[in-house]
């Protein structure tokens, strides 16, 4: 397996050009510089995967086809931006696929915690997703990092431990909420919609 | 190979592929291999254990059974090929089964910690043990495909002498 630091930057700055010589009338979102690692593409765009492989031997590596809901129960949510820090592809691309059909914006998607404690900083997102056990800096660490610089952004601690200790010294680094993996939808939409509807500002967690 | 070993690993195998799979997979009867190499085909994957147990689980799956499960997971309708979303899909599968068997053999006295897995592909796979710890396989039945969970473990202090 390829190692995961010889990936591209998770964030491509400015693709359009590009894909619209791939995909003739690909309909791109306007604001396609913040699509972190990937594109977003209208549902109705009909991508076959040779155009996928294309669009990949350009550096970028997702893709988001806009499904959102426009049910209201996700005002809370929608165009709040995220980044997804993860060492596993297939954890990140779920999780980035779950956060944009509740209408968020996933804006960097990291391998590590370094990547994104960078994506973090360029982004001011309003909700990380961060893994705790990571192949170099800790979670926990880039967690606490995160709490003090960016003190509004919710942080979402995610893992398989479900040992207490992690679970507590997680909550003490800054977490606001943490989840055991697998983690699926029906669960995962009310927790975040009950960290966004706790609106007050001053809400030190 | 103790039952408190064992149980923690059937647990995880049963709850986490009915959580991500949304089918309860038919657990076999494990049997003890008669020792090395044994080979399989399709997919393998292996986590390394160390801590109070240490060796090694490799979880063996057959190529449509791999796919069935990759696509169930990364909810498409179906996959052609095991490429790096599926690859690493089935990593992380792996990676929860193991890391949910921990929590119990944790309760059952033995703290142990797990490597990040690897996944292989191919056919007629050998896989062999410098250790030569034995290994009891686990087979299970999901989607219509079978599939092996190898537990080579032993106490600390017992591997490699």
């Amino acid at each position: 397996m390829q190692p995961e630091n010889a990936e591209k930057k998770p964030y491509v700055k400015s693709v359009r050009s590009r894909i619209e010589d791939i995909v003739p009338g690909m309909a791109v979102a306007e604001d396609i510089k913040n699509a972190a690692g990937g594109i977003i593409v209208a549902a109705d765009t009909f991508l076959t995967r040779a155009h996928i492989d294309k669009l990949r031997d350009c550096g970028i590596d997702r893709l988001y086809i806009q499904t959102c809901d426009m049910n209201k129960e996700f005002d809370p949510l929608r165009n709040k931006r995220a980044v997804v820090v993860d060492d596993s592809l297939f954890f990140r691309h779920m999780f980035s696929k779950m956060l944009y059909r509740m209408g968020m914006f996933v804006c960097g998607e990291a391998p590590t915690a370094e990547d994104g404690l960078e994506a973090a900083s360029v982004y001011c997102p309003e909700l990380v997703v961060m893994d705790i056990h990571l192949p170099k800096m800790d979670g926990r660490l880039a967690i606490k990092h995160i709490h003090r610089k960016m003190p509004q952004t919710k942080i979402l601690a995610v893992s398989t431990d479900m040992e207490k200790a992690t679970i507590i010294e997680a909550f003490r680094t800054g977490a606001n909420d943490y989840m055991v993996k697998p983690i699926k939808w029906d669960i995962l939409k009310p927790r975040l919609l009950k960290l966004f509807s706790e609106n007050d500002p001053n809400s030190a967690h | 190979m103790k039952a408190e070993y064992l149980n923690p690993f059937l647990k995880g195998i049963s709850s986490i592929l009915e959580e991500v799979v949304g089918e309860r997979p038919a657990l076999g009867r494990p049997f003890l291999r008669p020792g090395y190499p044994y080979s399989v085909d399709g997919v393998a994957i292996f986590i390394g254990v160390t801590g109070h147990l240490s060796g090694q689980v490799v979880i063996c799956i057959q190529d449509a059974c791999a796919r069935g499960i990759a696509a169930a997971m990364l909810m498409e309708g179906s996959i052609a090929k095991l490429d790096e979303y599926a690859q690493s899909a089935l990593a992380e599968l792996v990676n929860m089964i193991v890391a949910s068997a921990t929590i119990g053999l944790a309760e059952a006295g033995y703290r142990t910690d797990i490597t990040p897995p690897s996944v292989v592909t191919g056919e007629k796979i050998e896989i062999s043990n410098q250790a030569k710890i034995p290994t009891l396989a686990i087979p299970l039945t999901i989607l219509d495909g079978k599939i092996e969970v190898n537990l080579s473990l032993v106490e600390a202090g017992a591997a490699g002498k």
